[in-house]
Parts: structure tokens; C-alpha cells; sequence
């Protein structure tokens, strides 16, 4: 059955379980341009190609301030885009290609800690690679994935598999406007994580950047490293043990509890502010002054060349807490 | 056919059972405290609630844990409603925000809180009526239902609330006299209305429903902490307790609902009620004629009867390392 099995095959059954984008990166090509730890022949070997997939977030968080409603339902998306990916692999498989999902999730929690999933969870670096490789977007100023329909509004979702496709090529232009003619991501960064400050006309490959220690304290709230802190501040206290229960008997411990029991996925999506400001997208054009609320010194201009970057911290975290 | 219809139809062939809005500026006005539209988003006209239920079938069962997976799935598709709901909007040209249906802000008030109280926004869109134990009541499932609410910009056409309350309250008060924790008010003044005394103490509920969750995580922890002299370390990290825990992390299975005494008894449900009376245990949870009244001159109190003798174990999580703690077996 694999000869029936084409690109377009793939990408409508792809729409047809919801799937906003899809595109195809050749496994082999991305041995080289992603770190060692996640190079797809880790992973497994014989499978040429890495369907990359997205789906996006709703419009309506841009205009939402509660953060944490918004950190629940990314990782729910997460989690939906890991369940979609399962059917599209049982799709291929039932064409007699072999195929299994690779998880947005799936970082290294040793070494780095979960910090390869700032900011805001969209996808692993393989993922975002292949996505760029694909020509589904590029990345931006803070190393997000951009897409011409979405901006950054999307998760990403894979899936390898022995069926080889022609894979897509790589966008020609950038998407982002980066530091000199928006810079929004960075003004509006809780934790000062984006770059701000770049010589004049320096291209924005040399530019983009992003301080994932200092992302992950607002994306990560209760991540693999606050866990570890919080666990190292008890340890610490084992001879004083008023001083550890009250460590322990705080509101922290039900967070932490709740984090892993229920929002789990959502672990990793826990500050959206760059992703709420970016004008890149369809989504954001089609939100006109609606998606200006977010930030209101926004409000005049959605491409908002004369925003001065300097960082809105301060503000943005009064405007989105 | 309006969109409000449209948005209708398509819950349903979702898996909604019911579903009604309110408008979220009337709403708003109606909360005293932070758990409102405003609070997560400006410029929402209205708040969309439906309700899946919860298999019949379930109750059938006398394995909590299995009752337990079968509320974590029910809520699975709560979400995955609030989910369409939210994108069936979006596509339409207007801002969806589904709302969080079991995840609390721990910094919201006093106590951890959602953003909205699904219960009242069920009551308020004629979706239910709030009873005596503060669990929505449908006319379908009683309270055997979950609740899913997404707010959007759309101005959609507003249900009416229900005229008449689904909950006789201290003329049936079946939850009250079963409730393992007594978290149920027993008694009310004589001819009071179900709005004046319906009521929960949330935190006696949790000890029973969210039985091996943080509550009971941190009683246990400062009992293990503070004994003198410390128990063997050993003997506690073998505990089945922590086995335990580790399941209603990973499955959610007895972490939050995890009681489901007052679910049992409740006679509203066209739908299912009837069903599960037949089963012949459900039954005899309270025999028929058997919640005892006493009247005083001024108040109704009830009988409190709690749960048959077989299952009273199970909500004893006090008792967690009991044995441990006092050099007995460890169980």
C-alpha cells in the first residue's frame, strides 16, 4: 500500500484531524543543524523522514491576561497535538509506511534542565529546526518559531517515519522584523531573556537569542528547576525541622502539586507575553485593535516601528498578570 | 438559525448534554468576589456552560478507583469540548477563551481558586440549579455531570435560569446524612428555602474526595516529620501509601474526585437515577424511609447515618502510617 501514500495524502489527513500546518523535513538534513542530543538517528535510525506539524493557539489569549489559564490550555494543546500525531502515525502505518510521533515534550531534562523548551513551550530544537527546514516559518528575535499564518501562536507536533518524501525547503525571507523595526518580544520580556540591544544593520541570524535560565523562571514557574530548588532549600533544612515544615507545609508544595498532577504538559507554557505582542501572523492582522490589549502602549501601531525598545517589563507584568 | 443555535447544535454533536450562556456582564455583576469573566479577559459578552455526564455504568461499580478513571475521562472530554467550543468560535470570525475546568489559581484569594465557579455559571445559564451540597443538578443526571464553560466576544442569545429548584434540600437531604466527612449541612431553619442553607465545608469534602491528594499529602508529611522518636526510615518509604501516590499523580486516580457518596444518592437524574437504584447495594446505601428527621420548634435536623460499614476504611487517610508511626505492622 506505501505507493498510494504521497505529501498530499498526508498533509489533507493531516487538516482532516485538525492539524493547522504540516510540512515534511528530510531527518538526514537535520543531523547536522540540530545539537548532538537531538539529532533524529538518537532517536532512530531508517526513518528518512520527520513529518513537522503545528497547531495553533487561540486568538482569544492574545487578548486574555490571566496567565494562568493560558499556561492550562497550551499544554492541553500540547497534549492534543501528541494525540493527533498518534493518529496520523497509525495513518501512515495503515499504508504500510512504519511512523511513530515524536513528542513536543521530548527535550533533555538532564543537562538542560527542560530549558530547551523556552519560551513558552512551542516545540523541541528538533522541532522548531525541521519546522524551519520545512518552510513552515522561520525563527524569530527570541528563537520562537514564526509562521506566516500564526506567528508565534503555535505548538509543534512530529512524526518520523521510513516513507520518504520530498521534503519542503526552508523559507526564503524572514518573518520576523526583528530588534530595529519591532522588537516588541523583547520590550515586553518579564525577564529581560530577549535580546534588546544589537549594532545597527546587524542581520537578525546574528542577532536572535534568548537567556533560557531567565526564561524558564516565567515559562517555567514550576519546572524542572524551581523543582530542584525547592527540594535543595528542604534538604537544606533537615536539622531544623520547624524551618522544613514550613517549607514544606506552603502553598508551594500544592502548586508544585497541582502543576505535576494537572497541568502538567502546561509545565512549560507558563508565560506567553512575546508570543500575546508578536504582529507576525494572520491571526494577529485579522485581531486588529483587539490584539493591541495585550500591551497597551501597542495600541497605535500593530507593526509598531516607534516602539522604543527598551524593556516594558514593569508594565507588561502589571498589564499580564 | 442563529449562531447561538448553530454553536448549540454543535456541543451536542460534541458530546455536550446540555447547554446554555449567560451574558458575561450580567454574571460579572453578580460575583462578590474574583471569580469572574474580568478576571481572565476584558471585552467577553458571554459565557457558554455545558455538561457531559458521567457513565451510568460507573456507579455500577464498587471499585472507587475505577469510578475515580471514569470522572478523569468524563473530564477529558470536558476539555476537548471546551476545546471545540473555542475553535468552532474562532473560526467564525470571534475570540474564544475556554476556562480552565480543574485547575486552580493558587494566588486568586484566600484559598486556591478557578477563575470562574463553573456551578454558578451553570445555575446562572439555566443549565442546572445549585443543591444542598453545593454539586450542580441537572435535570438529566443530577449531580453526575462535569461542567465546561468558554468565554467569548460573541453576543450570544442568553438561556433562562431554571424556575424551580431540583433539589428538595432538607426535604430529602440524602448527601447530608451519608457524607463520610459530615461536610454537608444537616441542619436548617424550619421552611427556609434551598438557597438560604446549601452549603459544604470544602475543606472536611477534600479529605474524603481528594483522599490520597495534597491535603492528606501534608498530613502525613508533618506526622512523619515531628514523631518522636522518627520512624524507620525504611518501613516508611515501603508504605503503600507512597505507591499510592504515585498512581494519583500519574492517573489523577484518587488525587481529586475520589468520593462519590453524595453522587450515589441523589434522586434527581430522568436519565439515570432510575438505573442506579437497581443496582441492589445502591439501594441499600440508604434503604428507603430511612433518613430520620428530628423537628424542633424553629429547625429541621437531620439523622446523620454516614456510609455503610464497608467502606468507612477507605476515608480514613488520617490513619495513612498509623502502624508505622506507633512501631506496629506496617499494612
Amino acid at each position: 500500500m506505501t505507493a498510494a501514500l504521497s505529501r498530499e495524502i498526508i498533509t489533507e489527513k493531516g487538516r482532516e484531524l485538525g492539524l493547522d500546518l504540516i510540512g515534511f523535513a528530510s531527518a538526514r538534513s537535520l543531523e547536522a543543524k540540530v545539537p548532538d542530543r537531538y539529532r533524529p538517528s538518537r532517536i532512530a535510525e531508517q526513518m528518512p523522514t520527520l513529518i513537522v506539524v503545528a497547531k495553533s493557539s487561540y486568538s482569544g489569549f492574545v487578548v486574555a491576561h490571566h496567565a494562568a489559564t493560558k499556561q492550562f490550555w497550551g499544554g492541553r494543546i500540547i497534549k492534543r497535538l501528541d494525540e493527533t500525531c498518534v493518529k496520523l502515525a497509525v495513518f501512515l502505518e495503515s499504508y504500510g509506511a512504519t511512523a511513530f510521533p515524536v513528542s513536543s515534550l521530548m527535550v533533555d531534562m538532564g543537562e538542560r534542565e527542560g530549558l530547551d523548551l523556552c519560551p513558552a513551550g512551542q516545540g523541541s530544537p528538533l522541532l522548531k529546526a525541521a519546522a524551519v527546514e520545512a518552510g513552515l516559518g522561520t525563527l524569530g528575535l527570541n528563537l520562537m518559531l514564526l509562521t506566516r499564518e500564526f506567528g508565534p501562536r503555535v505548538y509543534l507536533g512530529g512524526v518520523l517515519t521510513n516513507f520518504e518524501v520530498e521534503p519542503g525547503g526552508p523559507l526564503t525571507k524572514e518573518l520576523c522584523l526583528g530588534l530595529e523595526e519591532c522588537g516588541r518580544c523583547a520590550a515586553v520580556c518579564p525577564e529581560d531573556a530577549i535580546p534588546r540591544q544589537a549594532l545597527r544593520g546587524t542581520p537578525l541570524a546574528e542577532v536572535r537569542g534568548l537567556d533560557a535560565i531567565a526564561c524558564a523562571r516565567s515559562s517555567q514557574p514550576l519546572g524542572p528547576r524551581r523543582f530542584k530548588e525547592y527540594l535543595t532549600q528542604i534538604f537544606l533544612t533537615r536539622d531544623r525541622l520547624e524551618t522544613m515544615w514550613s517549607l514544606i507545609g506552603s502553598r508551594l508544595t500544592g502548586a508544585f502539586w497541582q502543576e505535576m498532577l494537572m497541568v502538567k504538559e502546561g509545565a512549560f507554557t507558563g508565560c506567553s507575553a512575546c508570543v500575546n505582542v508578536c504582529p507576525v501572523g494572520e491571526d494577529y492582522q485579522r485581531l486588529g485593535k483587539r490584539g493591541e490589549s495585550a500591551v497597551p502602549q501597542f495600541a497605535k501601531s500593530i507593526t509598531a516601528k516607534e516602539v522604543k525598545v527598551e524593556n516594558l517589563a514593569k508594565h507588561s507584568a502589571e498589564s499580564l498578570s | 438559525m442563529t449562531l447561538t443555535e448553530e454553536l448549540f447544535e454543535f456541543a451536542r454533536s460534541r458530546g455536550a448534554d446540555s447547554i446554555g450562556v449567560v451574558s458575561a456582564e450580567a454574571y460579572e455583576a453578580k460575583v462578590p468576589n474574583l471569580q469572574k469573566p474580568s478576571t481572565s479577559a476584558m471585552g467577553m459578552k458571554s459565557l457558554i456552560c455545558f455538561v457531559k455526564h458521567m457513565l451510568t455504568g460507573s456507579f455500577a461499580t464498587r471499585d472507587v478507583p475505577v469510578q475515580s478513571l471514569n470522572s478523569h475521562v468524563c473530564m477529558d472530554g470536558v476539555e476537548r469540548i471546551s476545546m471545540e467550543l473555542a475553535e468552532w468560535l474562532e473560526k467564525r470570525g470571534y475570540l474564544g477563551i475556554p476556562v480552565p475546568p480543574e485547575a486552580a489559581d493558587m494566588n486568586l484569594q484566600r484559598s486556591p481558586a478557578g477563575t470562574l465557579d463553573f456551578k454558578w455559571v451553570a445555575e446562572e445559564s439555566g443549565v442546572g440549579t445549585v443543591g444542598l451540597e453545593l454539586n450542580l443538578l441537572t435535570p438529566d443526571y443530577g449531580p453526575r455531570v462535569y461542567i465546561g464553560v468558554v468565554m467569548t466576544d460573541a453576543a450570544l442569545d442568553s438561556t433562562p435560569k431554571m424556575e424551580q429548584h431540583l433539589c428538595p434540600g432538607m426535604k430529602c437531604g440524602r448527601c447530608a446524612v451519608i457524607c463520610p466527612t459530615q461536610a454537608i449541612p444537616l441542619r436548617a431553619p424550619r421552611d427556609a428555602h434551598i438557597t438560604e442553607y446549601r452549603n459544604l465545608d470544602k475543606r472536611a469534602c477534600a479529605s474524603g474526595a481528594e483522599r490520597i491528594g495534597i491535603k492528606p499529602l501534608l498530613l502525613n508529611l508533618r506526622k512523619l516529620i515531628f514523631t518522636s522518636p522518627p520512624p524507620d526510615p525504611q518501613r516508611v518509604v515501603d508504605h503503600v501509601y507512597w505507591k499510592e501516590f504515585w498512581q494519583s499523580i500519574n492517573s489523577k486516580l484518587g488525587a481529586f474526585a475520589a468520593c462519590f457518596e453524595c453522587f450515589y444518592v441523589c434522586p434527581p437524574g430522568a436519565k439515570d437515577f432510575k438505573k442506579i437504584i437497581r443496582i441492589p447495594y445502591r439501594r441499600m446505601d440508604i434503604p428507603p424511609g430511612k433518613v430520620g428527621r428530628r423537628h424542633f420548634d424553629d429547625m429541621v435536623e437531620m439523622v446523620y447515618r454516614g456510609v455503610p460499614e464497608e467502606r468507612k476504611a477507605v476515608y480514613e487517610r488520617d490513619q495513612d502510617f498509623g502502624e508505622v508511626l506507633q512501631g506496629g505492622k506496617n499494612p
